[in-house]
């Protein structure tokens, strides 16, 4: 019947489809990320680092040091370090998880999701260039695109739009509500957003985490596609400025 | 020209006339954000790749700029991964190639070896609980392939070249294109039509196949028969379109590395895969 019985299936996908060992109670917990995640499932081999601040920077990290971590260990693995490897998976993976799941939603395809980009940062570590961009800001990237290809391949346009139609925010999404508003951190943030207008917001929501193009938003809303083009772009700008990202 | 006051920051209909207008530095917040279709990202790439050195670095600055903004304003969630997950990739690993440069390349042989056994115990539960529909556990499989590709220079040969049955499926009515990524990075697009029962496959970005071997393609029959070749292509070769038969009794298409010239079989896993059936 199916295709795939006519490999020799067993050699072909060691790890991939032994991975899925998760406890089927219940949804993941969404948190507003601290700049860098820490400590959950730190190994033995793994040392602990300190808190990060708590101040948000525009690059979305905590600062030069972690910065400057986060660079060493992209290094490192690129030269095949597999514990940086590790470490830097444990410092970032609650991110990109989160990132996915917002998404994808469905936590299967997270989880690949999430496989395939620390797969890709494996082989290409040696690509990054810190001149070009934060550590973070690089690997988020291979993550929202890779987000955004599964997405794309595995779930119609009109389901991401209903999930992120709606003009409400980023924060007042879901559970994150609580936590977010709680915390410093989050409150550049908030009053940033709150910059956009409600079209821009929605416009750039439903690309970012519906993973709609441009065109497939002004279809969904009914605007033509010059107009959306322009509320996102000039979204994306006002939040920069705001933000103070340069 | 984009240094200009001109007013056309209008954005036109389609990306081509917005590039051609002079809008590209535009675009770098529509591009960062990923509102693109993967042709027309492809489109602004090459736009970029061949224009002038200061537009590419004025477009490259605007786009990691909005990257950094929306890692700092969207990307800001944490969920945990499942607890298996870091110990699940650590052991793939070896198998995945890397970008030369870094350190010498994976054998590829390390892809032949055997699953440890508690991984195939795992395998087998997961297989038990019937968890994957077939495109899926190939999309997979052509993930934990990874790369394979070492970026060498092909040597094979193969050409495939067949350009009249192409015009007929780039033409044919029902024609439509799917694209298929490389966990390398670059891309396949299928120019599929049910009625020519073909399709016309076109690489973009691909890295060349590692010296001594060549990319090889497949179709998946519907009824479960042993994969049938459709070609090979070597570095030469992956820059021209390529035309396959067939489809309309095939789940999938996937693409192999082989050894010069082909094989009979595939070696698995594939580098990527594609189901056709949706």
């Amino acid at each position: 019947m199916s295709a795939d019985l006519q490999w020799p299936a067993a050699p072909a996908l060691p790890a991939l489809c032994g991975h899925r060992e998760r406890s089927t109670a219940g949804h993941p917990t969404f948190r507003y990320a601290k700049p860098l995640c820490l400590g959950l499932m730190d190994t033995p081999q793994i040392a602990r680092l300190p808190e990060p601040s708590r101040q948000l920077h525009a690059s979305g990290e905590s600062g030069d040091s972690e910065r400057d971590n986060l660079v060493r260990l992209i290094s490192l693995t690129a030269a095949g370090d597999q514990s940086a490897f590790s470490q830097l998976y444990q410092l970032t993976a609650k991110r990109v998880y989160g990132m996915a799941r917002r998404v994808l939603v469905d936590p299967n395809l997270a989880e690949d999701t999430t496989q395939e980009v620390y797969l890709q940062l494996w082989q290409s570590a040696a690509k990054y260039d810190p001149a070009a961009g934060s550590p973070l800001g690089w690997l988020m990237t291979i993550a929202h695109r890779r987000a955004v290809d599964k997405v794309r391949s595995t779930q119609s346009a009109t389901d991401r739009e209903a999930r992120y139609g709606a003009t409400s925010q980023v924060i007042e999404h879901d559970d994150v509500v609580d936590t977010v508003s709680e915390r410093l951190d989050a409150e550049a943030v908030v009053k940033c957003l709150a910059t956009l207008t409600p079209t821009q917001q929605e416009s750039v929501n439903l690309a970012y985490y519906g993973g709609l193009t441009y065109r497939e938003v002004a279809e969904k809303l009914g605007a033509a596609v010059p107009t959306i083009k322009s509320r996102i772009r000039d979204g994306l700008l006002r939040l920069k400025n705001c933000l103070g990202v340069s | 020209m984009n240094t200009k006051d001109m007013p056309s920051n209008q954005f036109a209909e389609v990306i081509a006339i917005d590039l051609a207008q002079g809008r590209l530095l535009e675009l770098a917040e529509i591009y960062a954000i990923d509102a693109l279709t993967d042709a027309e990202r492809n489109e602004i790439d090459e736009f970029v790749s061949t224009g002038p050195a200061e537009q590419r670095a004025s477009f490259d600055q605007r786009v990691r700029q909005t990257r950094e903004t929306l890692v700092s304003a969207f990307a800001l969630e944490e969920a945990d991964p499942p607890a298996s997950l870091l110990e699940n990739i650590l052991a793939q690993l070896p198998q995945v190639s890397r970008t030369p440069g870094a350190v010498a390349a994976e054998s590829v042989a390390a892809v032949e070896a055997g699953p440890t056994d508690e991984l195939s115990v795992r395998r087998e539960r997961k297989a038990a609980r019937g968890g994957l529909s077939t495109g899926r556990r190939w999309l997979i499989g052509a993930a934990a392939a990874a790369a394979l590709i070492v970026g060498g220079i092909g040597v094979g040969a193969n050409i495939i070249t067949n350009q009249d049955p192409g015009h007929q499926i780039l033409n044919a009515a029902d024609v439509k294109t799917k694209t298929l990524d490389f966990p390398g990075g670059g891309s396949a697009k299928l120019a599929i039509s049910g009625s020519k029962d073909g399709a016309v496959v076109t690489m973009n970005g691909v890295s060349a196949p590692p010296a001594g071997k060549v990319y090889q393609m497949w179709l998946l029959p519907k009824d479960g028969s042993a994969p049938i070749s459709q070609g090979t292509m070597d570095a030469a070769a992956l820059s021209k379109p390529a035309t396959i038969k067939g489809v309309d009794d095939a789940s999938a298409f996937a693409v192999t590395v082989e050894p010069d010239g082909g094989s009979a079989q595939p070696t698995l896993p594939p580098l990527a895969a594609l189901p056709l059936s949706a």
